[in-house]
């Protein structure tokens, strides 16, 4: 029982301590627009937002899955000696000291459709029981390729973090569910709202101050001789690679005009104390004041882009470079 | 000048180096010793540009003409070894056949051939270490800046690694190491510092040691009492 009690005040311990499992949750762009969403929610007909329960409940259920796992890292509890039962008890109390919790429950109280909720916080329970497959050993992302020029290798090592979010697969199910539906006849308006919207899922990815594996990335941009404008553009290209491949069936003005904003607003952050990204979970930015102004621009931007077009793209791309420029400029100002 | 003066700089209260000047000869190998937390790291960090100082001044050539293992190897998790130093070579301005030759020429050199297709985020911190170090030396820099650049790496790269580093040294390239494998210090080093809580507190040519770097090292530890970790034993039956 001693043993018990010593691993769980442990759990404890660290998830009181690591409350940043909750930033793919809370720190997430996403989030403003699906509180909107179940804002705006019919409470007498079944709605097609429920959609966004099942992206909601990814966001808590994957962290509270790959938190359990990494609180007490699995070979350290393999090492002690624990009975089955033992092993129960940790596992369960796990779930339940986990930050995420609190947010889950609250989201199955606030919900107007419980049911969803409830199954969404089950999925949760049972995800640590299937990320015995860590997805981190993909090959397929040995296919993207070196881009060419000075800063090529950044850019591909961008691209590949950047794949290995789950705000990409998200937004890639956006843009072909939006593509069938346009296929099969739907209303075309909802082709014209979802080209800034797969802009908006990817938004959180373009904050310049996030990071894996403890900021590397940061040490070694200092270290190469580049300037601040090249680090931004290196990590931009990246974004804009993935982001132009996948809003490629959507008004080209408008996805261009919304992504050259929400970069612009992004760089804001490279000063900012890196934050520590977690392979396979939503990506995790800073959402008050960069991840809402993200939003807003990211809306405005659509709906500019959806009467004055090139226009409109034109006067966001000189907002981005002088963006790309300020910020560059702060960066190569010397450490204090 | 290559080095340092006056230099400061504190955590909090703690200061982690401490008024630290220091002056780096050209073609040198110098050797950076104190134990854990004397402020080794902080200084290399500071004179390579990553952290800045409180106090002092840093005289070093600008990035392009150093080379850096810092502390946190600062490797991208997202590429290959190859590809990390296919990379580095166009940004330190080598073209493509430039960087790809000494790629190769370092790889072999430090066992990392046959491993080249690996991910960083795959790799042993030996591993690591020596990719980092490849990273530093692949634009032949100048000054070399390496922060224990032989911890987690096997001996006969350790051995491999120095005496590239001598062989570098006696080409002109400045070089300053932190370690704690003092018989390679004697053997490539040609000066030795020795810093403790965060002051420099020995300064001078390794051959002019009277009691040999061990000696130096080891003067201000005191050899645990018989008594100690008495409960460390067999449990009784």
């Amino acid at each position: 029982m001693a043993a018990t009690a010593a691993i769980l005040t442990a759990v404890a311990k660290s998830a009181w301590r690591n409350l940043r499992a909750t930033g793919s949750f809370a720190g997430n762009n996403l989030t403003v627009m699906i509180a909107l969403m179940m804002a705006q929610e019919p409470v007498d007909r079944p709605s097609s937002t429920a959609v966004w329960y099942l992206f909601i409940g990814l966001m808590y259920a994957v962290p509270m899955g790959q938190r359990l796992t990494e609180q007490i890292p699995a070979l350290r509890l393999k090492l002690w000696p624990l009975s089955p039962i033992q092993r129960s008890v940790v596992y369960l109390a796990g779930l339940v000291l986990n930050p995420i919790f609190p947010l889950a429950v609250l989201f199955t109280l606030l919900s107007r459709h419980p049911i969803v909720g409830a199954a969404m916080f089950a999925f949760g329970a049972i995800v640590p029981l299937l990320v015995v497959v860590q997805p981190g050993s993909l090959r397929v992302l040995r296919s993207v390729p070196r881009f060419p020029g000075r800063l090529g290798g950044l850019i591909q090592n961008h691209v590949r973090e950047m794949l290995q979010t789950l705000d990409v697969p998200l937004a890639a199910l956006l843009a072909m569910g939006g593509i069938i539906y346009r296929v099969s006849g739907g209303d075309p308006f909802a082709s014209v709202v979802l080209g800034p919207m797969i802009v908006l899922v990817l938004s959180t990815l373009s904050q310049a101050h996030l990071q894996f594996d403890g900021g590397a990335m940061r040490t070694r941009a200092r270290l190469l001789p580049i300037t601040g404008w090249e680090l931004l553009a290196s990590r931009d290209a990246a974004w804009f690679a993935i982001v132009l491949v996948l809003g490629a069936g959507y008004r080209p003005a408008m996805v261009c005009c919304a992504a050259f904003v929400t970069a612009a607003i992004g760089h804001q952050t490279l000063l900012e104390p890196p934050v520590a990204q977690r392979r396979w979970q939503f990506s995790s930015g800073r959402l008050w004041p960069t991840g809402v102004a993200q939003f807003g621009a990211v809306m405005a931007a659509g709906g500019v882009a959806y009467n004055f077009a090139w226009a409109a793209t034109a006067v966001a791309s000189g907002v981005y470079g002088v963006s790309l420029w300020w910020y560059g400029r702060r960066w190569d100002t010397p450490l204090r | 000048m290559i080095g340092c003066s006056g230099m400061t700089k504190r955590f909090g209260a703690l200061p982690a180096v401490d008024n630290v000047s220091l002056d780096l000869e050209l073609g040198s190998i110098c050797a950076l010793l104190g134990p854990n937390g004397a402020g080794k790291s902080t200084l290399v960090r500071m004179l390579a540009g990553l952290s800045a100082p409180d106090a002092g001044e840093v005289h070093m050539p600008q990035r392009a003409a150093i080379g850096v293992v810092p502390d946190d190897l600062a490797l991208l998790p997202e590429l290959t070894i190859e590809e990390q130093l296919g990379m580095c070579g166009p940004i330190y301005g080598l073209d493509r056949a430039t960087t790809r030759r000494r790629s190769e020429d370092l790889l072999r050199l430090l066992s990392l051939w046959d491993l080249r297709r690996t991910y960083a985020r795959e790799c042993s911190y030996g591993m690591r270490k020596k990719t980092a170090l490849a990273m530093a030396l692949v634009h032949s820099p100048p000054v070399l800046l390496l922060d224990e650049p032989f911890e987690g790496v096997d001996p006969a790269s350790s051995e491999t690694i120095g005496a590239t580093l001598r062989a570098a040294a006696d080409r002109g390239i400045t070089v300053l190491i932190t370690t704690h494998i003092l018989a390679l210090v004697t053997r490539i080093c040609d000066r030795v510092l020795v810093m403790r809580d965060g002051r420099l507190v020995s300064d001078g040519p390794v051959t002019d040691l009277p009691r040999g770097v061990e000696g130096l090292y080891f003067e201000q530890v005191e050899p645990p009492a018989k008594g100690d970790l008495a409960w460390l034993r067999l449990p009784q039956s």
